[in-house]
């Protein structure tokens, strides 16, 4: 039976609701879906009533409660019409012989899957529980989400996650990758690259010749063909034959090439050079292109690093294009001056991630570089805790202690991946703000880091940021070593930094030492040591103290005399110092 | 209960949320119990474990009676507080725990829930709560007044348009829909805000398919309003004013107290229920969180729900639910009035492990075909007021796959496609990978819906029943 015209009816019904019921007499579209129903409403009981019911819409006196009788039969009728059958063609389902369904709490399950959606798989805290998780496809959806959301780089759990699936992970990142759609992401074919190189070199050339594939996807291809000698035809008639971001795509890929045509293009953009030239001669790693950075630099820098006279460029300009460059070491140590030390170390650095397989040319440079300059410190001390963290600080500490907030913070990134029972160093160590690959460092968090860390003289304003970074990202077996290594420091320098990291410290590692660590704090912690920087802070956080009511009173109070003896007698902030009072008394009259 | 019993699965079942749970690992995993006792005949375990204050909490787990009574002098509002369940934790795991005399204060407070428990058995001392006709019938009354208000609401939406309403003129609404409370109607009171935020959605950003939410929740509304006024007509006429089994009391409001459940009959005795999924759903519009679980009731067969509502103000004292995995044994089940899928509640249950017989079971127990589910369903959705997605145990033989990933569920020659909804929007594709435990048959437990646009039945996979187990794809 032909049922359209019920459709037909159900539609004008909801679009007499959208326009008003009020309307529904002069809705000349609605009559004639009226009645074209009504030869349907002879058939059956059902469509009859609802005949009847909407004939009413436009004389009754209440027209709006009828249109909803109306559509709310329609709406029952459509549910009863439904379909349900599907005969498209269809294979049955793949069989994934390293996925595993884990018999797992869903606040197991969502406390993970939140950690990939909220954090990035990057840094997803790895536990024994866990870790069976890896294969689960609950997880691996996640996971997969994740892959298209983000920029494309690898990290940890995806590579832990390769080594558990192998093959399987492949597979389904191929299937990922949605080619109907022209806005897919190319993230999935940039993580088979960066998981097997070139060994689906076959699948990237058929995406990357293909003009029907959609635009990043092909672009990631291209990218993953460079490097190989192999693809040199098909980049080269790729550069021909395209125009735009694929030919650019193409472009860089035969530039990161060892190869006569790479040098032959490189020649060709150094010849003609125009700005929008730049990002390829960065992406060249031949000695055409290493040539021509050195040579724009001389021209634009004199002797002593400053910029010449006409020349309208900032330095970062000249920086961007010594990336991919394992032999600039002139052209770096041009640079080298402290204005230009997180761009310069930012290159260098990016370069590890770049050339995970070619890294030693990447840090013997840096090792060149260091030995001529302190500005290359933050790359030196990075590989050099790559090479071994337990002598990581020998080479550089004079170094380390004149960067110690940018040594702080490398030493933060370290933490336990509990995939592989080892240390890895974050991706974002140090004060330049990169993608650096994971890098094992070792199987313990290594001793002088921690005495560094600790040095009572050389506290400083990130100190137990860092501290705190290190005992949340330690493993459970050297949590206890960590923690009590650190502790008098912890009590000593704390009222050094007032800020919510030492707070936050005392409060989740430091809960359960006895009341006289936490005797006299309070006042400490508020009043600081240089009473000028002074500034009033809410005292909630004593009810985390282990102390009994009365000492916590005590401790309050005697923080309020310590600032009424103030009035008047040190540079202290008398708008602030009133402030603070007023938060004491608020938190005595909540005692109270 | 004994303590022997004590599994970390009940542990886990009883800790207020996942986090109260992991934190009671943490404790006894760092030994934070500094003295560990029992009582000889171990029905009760004490200890005392290092807190932020400066003495030890006195923590105990009493198993002494038909349910575990927790203690502890530490002042968490959690119940059980996270060092009760460390204390069990710590059973569990094989610490020795020292044989003691039962505790003064532990003896004092048996006593006292022995004689409660006593005078509760007897019937004659025992009065039956007392149920006020005439509170009910002024409530009815009031109600009735709130819903003429709420059709007039309808009213006069429907007469402007839908697609009228906006941020301009929606405040007249807003103050109308905050009056509901007074007339003791939240649930229109909620359909309501929910048409307001729907139509300012609308009207900053036209959509076609908002436009028909839109007009959906009206008319379900102007249902809700016509069959409650209806039904109070019906009560105030035969005087019987009290809750009875109809969906209606709970649509305007009605909130069940299980003694009224167990008054009207709704309410089993022996039940034996196996659970079958779970999940959290966030409600915006009730602004709350709602853990769900599906469960299979061995006996009728049939599929059961709970709903834990969350609301976000209040979350921190309402225990989170979590998946639970045994067999629930439970001395009394309470249903509330619905349909295809009753909410149960229960006080206690007994929670065994499953035999691998009862996956056949449960299987057996599917639906014929496809095509029976989809009628059942579909009777089921085509209410105005029921849920818009309706749970069966649906048979395959096989889940196939489309070239552009949509799955097809396949029994006896019929189809279905299948689609995740906005509850359990990631199943389809889990199940996608999980073809290694899909070989012989099984039953799918799965959410039906309508999709007016395609004017299709789908069935959005929840957990798959195999004869090795069930698989659960969330």
């Amino acid at each position: 039976m032909n049922v359209s015209a019920f459709y037909e009816l159900r539609d004008r019904l909801n679009s007499c609701a959208a326009a008003g019921a009020d309307t529904a007499g002069e809705d000349f579209r609605l009559k004639k879906a009226i009645d074209n129903f009504e030869p349907l409403s002879k058939t059956n009981k059902a469509f009859e009533k609802l005949f009847s019911l909407v004939k009413k819409i436009s004389d009754d006196e209440n027209p709006a409660f009828v249109l909803a009788d109306s559509i709310a039969l329609a709406d029952a009728l459509a549910i009863t019409q439904g379909t349900f059958s599907d005969n498209s063609e269809n294979d049955s389902l793949p069989e994934y012989d390293n996925i595993n369904i884990v018999n797992a709490h869903y606040s197991v399950l969502s406390e993970m899957s939140d950690d990939i959606r909220k954090n990035g798989a990057e840094k997803t805290k790895v536990t024994e529980e866990r870790k069976k998780l890896l294969s689960d496809p609950r997880i691996i959806c996640e996971f997969l989400k994740y892959v298209d959301k983000q920029t494309g780089y690898l990290d940890d759990f995806a590579e832990n996650l390769y080594m558990t699936m192998g093959k399987d992970l492949i597979l389904l990142l191929k299937n990922h990758v949605d080619l109907s759609d022209p806005k897919a992401s190319g993230n999935a074919v940039k993580y088979i690259s960066d998981f097997t190189g070139h060994r689906e070199n076959e699948w990237f050339l058929s995406l990357a010749k293909d003009e029907n594939v959609p635009a990043k996807v092909r672009i990631s291809a291209i990218k993953a063909l460079g490097g190989s000698t192999e693809n040199v035809p098909v980049l080269c008639e790729l550069i021909k034959t395209e125009k735009g971001k694929i030919k650019s795509a193409a472009l860089d890929s035969l530039l990161t090439t060892d190869c006569e045509e790479a040098e032959i293009e490189a020649k060709k953009l150094t010849e003609n050079f125009k700005d929008s030239n730049a990002s390829h001669i960065a992406a060249a790693t031949g000695k055409t292109a290493s040539d021509f950075v050195l040579s724009l630099i001389e021209q634009s820098f004199d002797e002593k690093g400053f910029v010449r006279r006409g020349i309208s460029k900032y330095p970062a300009y000249f920086i961007e294009m010594l990336a991919n460059k394992p032999f600039a070491d002139k052209a770096f140590l041009k640079m080298a001056n402290k204005e230009n030390e997180q761009l310069l170390n930012h290159v260098l650095l990016e370069n590890l991630t770049e050339h995970k397989n070619e890294a030693e040319k990447y840090t013997a440079l840096i090792h060149r570089l260091y030995e001529k300059s302190e500005v290359f410190f933050l790359s030196e001390f990075y590989v050099d805790l790559i090479e071994d963290p337990e002598t990581a600080l020998d080479k550089t500490r004079s170094s380390a202690y004149k960067n110690k907030q940018d040594t702080d913070r490398i030493i933060s990134g370290i933490y336990y991946n509990g995939f592989i029972n080892k240390y890895c160093i974050d991706h974002r160590a140090g004060n330049v703000y990169s993608k650096y690959p994971v890098t094992v460092i070792s199987v313990s968090f290594p001793m002088p880091l921690l005495e560094f860390i600790c040095d009572e003289k050389n506290a400083g304003s990130f100190t137990f940021t860092a501290l705190e970074g290190i005992l949340s990202g330690c493993s459970d077996s050297d949590y206890e070593r960590i923690r009590k290594y650190a502790k008098d420091f912890v009590f000593k320098c704390a009222v050094l930094q007032r800020n919510s990291s030492v707070l936050r410290m005392i409060e989740n590692h430091y809960p359960h030492e006895a009341p006289e660590n936490y005797k006299g704090f309070l006042a400490k912690y508020i009043l600081g040591t240089d009473m000028r920087l002074f500034y009033p802070y809410r005292i909630d956080f004593l009810d985390d103290f282990p102390l009994s009511e009365e000492e916590k009173i005590s401790e309050a109070k005697a923080l309020l005399k310590k600032l009424e003896d103030c009035k008047g007698k040190i540079p202290i902030d008398e708008q602030r110092r009133q402030t603070q009072i007023r938060y004491i008394e608020e938190y005595l009259k909540n005692k109270s | 209960m004994n303590v022997k019993n004590l599994s970390e699965e009940f542990v886990r079942t009883n800790a207020p949320n996942a986090s109260a749970f992991s934190n009671a690992s943490k404790i006894s995993k760092s030994g934070g119990f500094v003295s560990l006792k029992k009582t000889e005949d171990e029905t009760l375990i004490f200890g005392e474990c290092k807190g932020s204050g400066k003495n030890p909490y006195i923590t105990s787990a009493d198993f002494s009676g038909d349910n575990p009574v927790f203690r502890c002098s530490c002042p968490s509002r959690q119940f059980p507080c996270k060092h009760s369940l460390a204390l069990m934790l710590d059973f569990i795991s094989g610490k020795e725990f020292a044989v003691s005399d039962i505790p003064d204060d532990i003896r004092e407070k048996r006593e006292k829930a022995a004689k409660k428990a006593e005078r509760e058995k007897n019937p004659t001392e025992k009065k039956p709560p007392k149920q006020n006709k005439s509170a009910a019938e002024k409530k009815l009354k009031k109600q009735y007044e709130g819903l003429s208000l709420a059709g007039d609401f309808v009213r006069d939406i429907l007469s402007r348009g839908v697609s009228s309403v906006n941020k301009n003129n929606s405040a007249q609404y807003k103050n109308l829909a905050k009056q509901m409370g007074d007339y003791y109607l939240p649930e229109p009171q909620f359909i309501m805000n929910e048409i307001i935020a729907a139509a300012e959605k609308l009207s900053e950003n036209s959509d076609d398919s908002e436009l028909a939410r839109l007009t959906r929740l009206t008319v379900k509304l102007h249902s809700a309003v016509k069959k409650s006024k209806a039904y109070i007509e019906e009560k105030l006429k035969s005087g019987e004013v009290l809750p009875e089994d109809s969906i209606l009391y709970e649509s305007m409001g009605g909130i069940w107290k299980l003694s009224q459940l167990k008054e009207i009959g709704l309410y089993k005795e022996n039940a034996r229920i196996v659970p079958l999924s779970f999940t959290v759903i966030h409600d915006d519009i009730h602004k709350s969180d709602i853990d769900v679980a599906y469960f299979y009731d061995l006996d009728s067969g049939k599929i059961s729900k709970t709903e834990n509502i969350r609301p976000l103000k209040a979350a921190k004292y309402i225990k989170a639910e979590d998946s639970v995995f045994g067999l629930h044994k439970i001395k009394e089940l309470f249903f509330y009035p619905g349909g295809l899928n009753r909410r149960i509640r229960w006080e206690s249950a007994e929670i065994e492990e499953l035999s691998e017989d009862i996956y056949s079971d449960i299987i057996s127990m599917a639906e014929n075909s496809i095509s029976e589910a989809v009628k059942k369903a579909k009777n089921e959705l085509k209410n105005t007021l029921s849920d818009k997605f309706s749970a069966l145990l649906v048979p395959f033989d096989s889940v196939g796959i489309t070239e552009k990933n949509k799955l097809i569920l396949k029994y006896g020659g019929e189809t279905i496609t299948l689609r995740s909804n906005e509850n359990y929007p990631d199943t389809c594709d889990v199940l996608s990978l999980c073809g290694k435990y899909l070989s012989g048959k099984g039953a799918v437990l799965g959410e039906f819906s309508y999709d007016f646009d395609d004017r299709k039945i789908y069935l959005c996979p929840i957990s798959v029943i195999t004869e090795n187990g069930i698989t659960r794809l969330c």
